[in-house]
């Protein structure tokens, strides 16, 4: 006589990376049911939001998440600037969207990275990973920050391209389109990432659009939707770009609709400085909005963002409402995982890019006299006198000359 | 594409108690006035069924004062999108349907309308909770407009009733107050607009 098997995964596990419980009822290795308990995370930003300004608010809804935050700030703002009336700058238009393919780069690499690491592919890992931190130089030279941007403020955006950065950002873009060619070139005929990952986690065409999934996970089911076509904003509009579609409908799908989309976003931000008009970055924005009701929509790295402004008129918000496009994609991935084996489940959790919390790392903006500043070298020197003085002598591992990459 | 005067008269002529300022355009997005649970839920019906809106958002629940609000978003192939409204019928009776037999993805949505408002959602299928935690206390619906976060505890998990009723009777009362001062001062103002008038009047 078979016995149904429970196993919970998480809140707290060691292959999770953010709390949530997911119950598999299995089947000898196979998933017959699987149930999703979320609200771990539940943070009261949306209470918290009714008792700021706008100004305050702004903050807060950029710190839902630490990867998309420009997308929730900027699907915020396009609601608040269309009650007050205010049409932003051109230039600020294109530096935000700028700003939103780069988070774009750094999210799909971010994705990737976490893929390869599920299916034990850790060289993929390490080195989407690098890659990143191009990205992640970029923004930090941008703006200051490498998540949690801060560019965006209410009529336009706070800090302006300078001619330098514009040169930056096409090294930058060179390189890393030239780092994903590789990528696409091995999703497109690897044979090892081919057979580990084609038929896991499958998702029909019907299934996608029944349970409402969103973003890369939707496109990978065959339909074309993109709200930067669908529902266009900013300079979406003007942009040339292919919306990318893949029909496999599994995990293998995912991935090359991720890769594949890199590349656009750097054609998009090609065609931003190629095209970028002079001028103003902010306009005047009233301090009170007044009363009325809006929905605003834009497409983040992980599919369509949705926020609901109630504005009475004051300066403060009467109710704000946000769906992360996370929240769209769980239903889709617990039918995702029934009829799969146990060990495909964290491929499949991971390839709907649930939203993991990024930290913010410290970078020294000014070396003021006084201030202290450890580098590599010093960490290294501490390392060896740490263990010497244990009686361990690691002095004498040589280190890989530094990589310039 | 439909457009949406045709959109509208097709609602109309289904649900003839629902007049044309009961609509309000917005670009590419349609607003329907909230209607009760009963209505509501034929209305949807019409409007996933027939009228193809078969993509849903998301819910949105508004504390309106003397009742609650759910917006459903919904849209169609051709993107746009048809925002419809169910209300409850008081502050207590706080009933509401469900759009779950139509939408499996609004579960957590109507689950956070019962957590965090209070509402009534009828027609969920058994499970846990979303999103407050599981020894969150009964009747503490955060984001209705009279729960005030200053007033719960976060350790006890226990809510101030007393201090709340107090801070709410001396906010009423400085309102009042101001009411008045500003009322006075109105009259006052006119007084001595017309005691301005009468000298002048006078003079001449």
């Amino acid at each position: 006589m078979s016995k149904n098997l429970v196993i919970p995964i998480g809140p707290q596990h060691p292959s999770l990376k953010e709390p949530a419980c997911f119950t598999i009822t299995l089947e000898g290795e196979k998933v017959i049911e699987a149930d999703i308990g979320i609200g771990y995370n539940h943070r009261g930003i949306e209470k918290s939001c009714e008792s700021r300004n706008y100004y305050q608010a702004l903050y807060i809804i950029e710190r839902v998440c630490g990867i998309c935050s420009h997308s929730h700030s900027t699907c915020y703002l396009s609601g608040v600037e269309k009650l007050a009336g205010v049409e932003i700058p051109r230039r600020a238009a294109f530096i935000r969207t700028i700003f939103g393919e780069l988070e774009r780069l750094h999210s799909h690499l971010l994705w990737l990275g976490v893929a390869g690491h599920e299916i034990g592919f850790d060289t993929l890992f390490m080195y989407t990973w690098r890659d990143r931190e191009l990205v992640l130089d970029i923004l930090a030279m941008l703006c200051g920050n490498r998540v949690n941007y801060g560019i965006n403020t209410l009529g336009g955006v706070r800090r302006d391209l300078e001619p330098q950065h514009i040169d930056d950002i096409r090294r930058m873009c060179a390189k890393i389109e030239e780092r994903n060619n590789y990528y696409v070139n091995l999703a497109l005929s690897d044979a090892t990432l081919a057979a580990r990952l084609s038929g896991v986690g499958m998702l029909s065409k019907e299934d996608a659009l029944k349970y409402g999934a969103v973003g890369p996970v939707l496109r990978a089911s065959g339909v074309k939707s993109d709200t930067r076509r669908n529902d266009p904003y900013l300079i979406y509009p003007e942009i040339p770009f292919d919306v990318i579609t893949y029909d496999s409908c599994d995990v293998f799908g995912r991935v090359v609709v991720r890769v594949l989309e890199i590349n656009e976003s750097i054609k998009i931000i090609r065609y931003c400085l190629d095209n970028m008009p002079d001028g103003d970055i902010i306009a005047k924005m009233p301090r009170k909005i007044p009363a009325g009701e809006v929905v605003s929509r834009y497409e983040a790295p992980r599919g369509e963002d949705v926020h609901f402004i109630k504005a009475n008129g004051t300066d403060i918000p009467e109710r704000v409402k946000v769906r992360a496009p996370s929240e769209a994609n769980w239903h889709s991935m617990a039918h995702m995982l029934k009829g799969d084996y146990l060990a495909d489940t964290p491929i499949i959790i991971a390839a709907i890019d649930p939203c993991y919390s990024c930290t913010d790392r410290a970078i020294t903006l000014n070396n003021a006299a006084g201030s202290k500043r450890t580098d590599w070298e010093a960490i290294r020197k501490h390392g060896i006198e740490f263990y010497r003085n244990k009686g361990v002598d690691v002095s004498r591992i040589l280190l890989p000359e530094k990589i310039n990459y | 594409m439909l457009d949406f005067h045709t959109l509208k008269n097709s609602i109309i002529e289904r649900f003839p108690n629902l007049s044309d300022e009961y609509f309000r355009e917005d670009g590419t997005r349609l607003w329907v006035k909230a209607v009760l649970p009963q209505e509501f839920i034929t209305l949807f019906d019409f409007v996933v069924k027939e009228l193809r809106f078969d993509n849903f958002h998301m819910t949105v629940g508004l504390d309106s004062g003397d009742y609650f609000e759910i917006i459903y978003l919904l849209s169609n192939a051709e993107n746009q999108m048809l925002n419809l409204r169910q209300r409850t019928v008081s502050r207590d009776d706080t009933f509401a349907a469900s759009v779950y037999p139509y939408f499996e993805n609004a579960l957590f949505h109507e689950r956070e309308l019962i957590d965090l408002f209070g509402i009534d959602v009828q027609g969920l299928p058994a499970g846990h909770r979303y999103p407050l935690p599981d020894k969150w206390p009964d009747d503490n619906y955060p984001l209705r407009k009279d729960w005030k976060t200053e007033f719960f505890d976060k350790k006890t998990l226990t809510y101030d009733h007393e201090a709340a009723a107090e801070a709410e009777r001396l906010r009423l009362e400085e309102e009042a107050r101001k009411k008045a001062a500003r009322e006075a001062a109105i009259a006052a103002a006119k007084a001595k607009k017309a005691q301005q008038e009468k000298e002048a009047q006078a003079n001449e």
